[in-house]
């Protein structure tokens, strides 16, 4: 326990001397959160979480022009204004405040959109009405809405306008349908029963079909329900950049410990000191664990300390502050696994490299390509498939879509724990490779 | 246990048919050794480049297993005891295995916990070293601020901190100056008065011949002659010195 304690406290001094190395293990994981974080925050806001903002240029000013944006504008994930800076927006206008990125697409509802609205309608239900023809393409084409997008809107975002936009049209294009078909009933059924009694009953000064309310589209029989997917089922929290970035970068700064730890070995191979220590009446083991439990102790210190930026550092800023939720004993858990697949790595790597300048860049090399394949900086479901299928091999990735399940989806212990066992076992690869080596050296 | 305590029977280090041959190597680097190193003595071990003292120094030492052969320190053997032999035995490397960021007193607190040192035991031990290596105003100060013959002197510190039965010293002075090379010498010949063996590899000849009662010179990993100093010198009476005879006895050609 004493030589075990004290090759603890031997390296914790040795750190604590480091300043490269703790700024490395330190400052940069904090500057990394913060700036990621502030970076990606605004885009989470307009993809998953809040709103796209764009123009309604309205060159009509009829009925069906109103309903639109008036359906628009009600709208909660896509924000649509008429009305900017306390007046109509013009075309020529809209689109210089896309190029100058103050909105994200606008809309034009052309001049004459109302009346062609009303007579394509009313050509359509009196075709109804007579039997005629009534397939789509027999009608002339209709208006066209424009929607002009910033070049740089990603595909997703431009999806959910389109479908804003064609759901409000479409409402508008029932009612005004809806009233003009209620309208031909009455007069149909009127005209039958005159037909039908050889004109002696009387023409009714009442409606004999109701007047048809847009009550029909919106009120429906049934309706679509948003569920998220968290698997608690109650609670779900936004994944905002926040909750995403303070763990994953956190993750990140303590994959990085690989480089002082290996640099560590190396030196101490290097100069000597190992060979010192290996005719001294101490195992290997107890060498071995007295430097893993300092290193993965530092590990679990730089997890608080990107913790604590991302609860009172990030607010000061303007962002939400992070939130570790109900399971932070299950937390703690990932975070120490993560640590000890961390230091694994680091000893093997520090076991197998003969020189500090292979592993200072074999090292961060094979951190930054783990934590790209595991979804550190691009999520796993935009890759590519073969990507995906290599991203499963990633520690990095284990760790973060564990903190994930966690943070976001509100899981707990039991859904983690097969990332948990594969972190565990990752560690105990890497600890098995450095013994064997570390045997073969003194043979 | 400190390596202090108790008796250790003569001879301290006992070395029968040693052999040992790397991995892949084509030729052994140590063949057929047989020493025998008596309580008290100061053992100088000298070769030319390659011949294997430090090879020998790490198989007496436990630092590498033999392929052959037998190594026995205070009546125990080295490698099916090896935890109490490492009790037993100090080790001053060519290396300055040394800690450069931690002071003196850090570096020898280290060790002595390794050694099983502890509490006032560990304090007095790191005192007596400093103080017997001349760095006791020194001991709060980095290792990386010492002079090259400071770093060698706490490296001896390092390894009789324990006040170990028998002391391998590889090269203790090489690379400074004569009077640190003087004072490490006065060192370890007040250390052999305190009853500590030493085994000394070095190329000075002029510290062989101030320090060591018996001299083994190998040469491509076979002793060629093993025998005290003196009685070497008057066997050979065509050599004026030490050094002449070393290279009588190894040949003048260098040792790529």
């Amino acid at each position: 326990m004493s030589k075990w304690l004290a090759t603890l406290i031997k390296e914790w001094r040795l750190l604590s001397r480091d300043r490269t190395g703790l700024l490395l293990l330190f400052a940069m994981p904090a500057v990394l959160v913060v700036a990621m974080t502030l970076v990606q925050d605004n885009v989470l806001r307009r993809s998953g979480g809040l709103q796209v903002t764009g123009v309604v240029v309205d060159q009509d000013g009829g009925i069906v022009s109103q309903q639109l944006a008036k359906a628009l504008e009600g709208c909660d994930v896509v924000s649509f204004s008429s009305w900017v800076d306390g007046r109509a927006a013009t075309e020529e206008e809209a689109a210089a405040w896309i190029e100058g990125g103050r909105f994200q697409f606008y809309l034009v509802m052309p001049k004459g959109l109302t009346a062609a609205v009303e007579a394509g309608v009313r050509r359509r239900v009196d075709r109804w009405m007579t039997d005629a023809d009534t397939a789509p393409g027999s009608s002339p084409a209709g208006p066209e809405v424009a929607l002009r997008f910033d070049p740089t809107l990603r595909h997703v975002y431009r999806t959910a306008v389109e479908g804003v936009v064609e759901r409000a049209l479409a409402g508008v294009q029932t009612g005004v349908t809806l009233r003009y078909l209620g309208d031909a009933l009455d007069r149909k059924v009127q005209q039958r029963i005159a037909e039908m009694t050889g004109g002696y009953a009387p023409q009714s000064a009442q409606r004999l079909v109701p007047e048809l309310e847009d009550d029909a589209l919106f009120d429906p029989v049934a309706d679509v329900v948003v569920h998220g997917v968290g698997m608690a089922g109650e609670k779900e929290r936004l994944p905002t950049a926040v909750q995403q970035n303070v763990p994953a970068w956190a993750l990140f700064g303590m994959f990085f410990i690989v480089v002082p730890l290996s640099g560590a070995l190396i030196r101490e191979r290097r100069e000597g000191i190992w060979a010192r220590l290996m005719v001294m009446p101490v195992s290997k083991t107890v060498l071995i664990l007295g430097k893993l439990s300092a290193y993965v102790g530092v590990c679990l210190v730089q997890f608080g300390c990107i913790v604590l930026v991302g609860k009172w550092l990030l607010p000061l800023l303007g962002t939400d502050s992070f939130t570790l939720g109900d399971h932070t004993g299950a937390i703690l858990m990932v975070a120490l696994c993560s640590a000890l697949a961390a230091n694994g790595f680091g000893l093997m790597l520090g076991v197998v490299a003969r020189t500090n300048e292979q592993a200072a860049i074999l090292g961060p090399v094979c951190v930054v390509i783990a934590a790209a394949l595991g979804g550190i900086m691009v999520p796993v479901f935009a890759m590519p498939g073969i990507m995906q299928r290599i991203s499963q091999g990633s520690p990095l990735g284990w760790a973060h879509e564990a903190f994930m399940n966690l943070l976001v989806r509100d899981g707990g212990l039991c859904e983690i724990w097969g990332q948990l066992a594969l972190l565990l076992l990752f560690f105990a690869l890497t600890l098995t490779v450095s013994i064997v080596v570390l045997r073969r050296i003194h043979r | 246990m400190a390596g202090g305590e108790g008796q250790c029977p003569s001879p301290v280090l006992r070395v029968l048919a040693l052999g040992k041959r790397y991995r892949g190597a084509s030729q052994s680097a140590l063949t057929a050794l047989n020493l025998t190193v008596a309580a008290g003595e100061i053992f100088g071990f000298l070769g030319p480049n390659g011949a294997g003292k430090t090879t020998a120094i790490s198989v007496m030492s436990t630092l590498l297993r033999p392929t052959a052969g037998h190594v026995e320190i205070c009546g125990l053997d080295a490698f099916r005891h090896t935890a109490r032999v490492r009790r037993l035995i100090g080790v001053v490397p060519q290396d300055l295995a040394l800690f450069d960021t931690l002071t003196a007193e850090e570096n020898l607190n280290y060790f002595g916990r390794l050694y099983g040192l502890k509490g006032a035991r560990l304090e007095d031990a790191v005192r007596w070293a400093l103080d017997v290596t001349g760095l006791a105003d020194r001991r709060r100060d980095a290792v990386g601020t010492f002079s090259g013959g400071m770093k060698r002197r706490i490296n001896l510190a390092a390894g009789i901190l324990h006040r170990p039965k028998l002391l391998f010293l590889d090269e203790p002075t090489v690379g400074i100056d004569a009077q640190s090379r003087n004072k490490i010498m006065e060192n370890l010949l007040w250390l052999r008065d305190q009853g500590i063996t030493m085994i000394y590899t070095t190329h000075y000849m002029e510290e062989v011949q101030r320090l060591c009662t018996r001299i083994a010179i190998i040469d491509h990993g076979v002793i060629v002659v093993q025998e005290q100093t003196e009685q070497l010198m008057r066997q050979h009476p065509d050599c004026r010195d030490l050094g002449e005879l070393f290279l009588k006895l190894t040949g003048r050609q260098l040792r790529d």
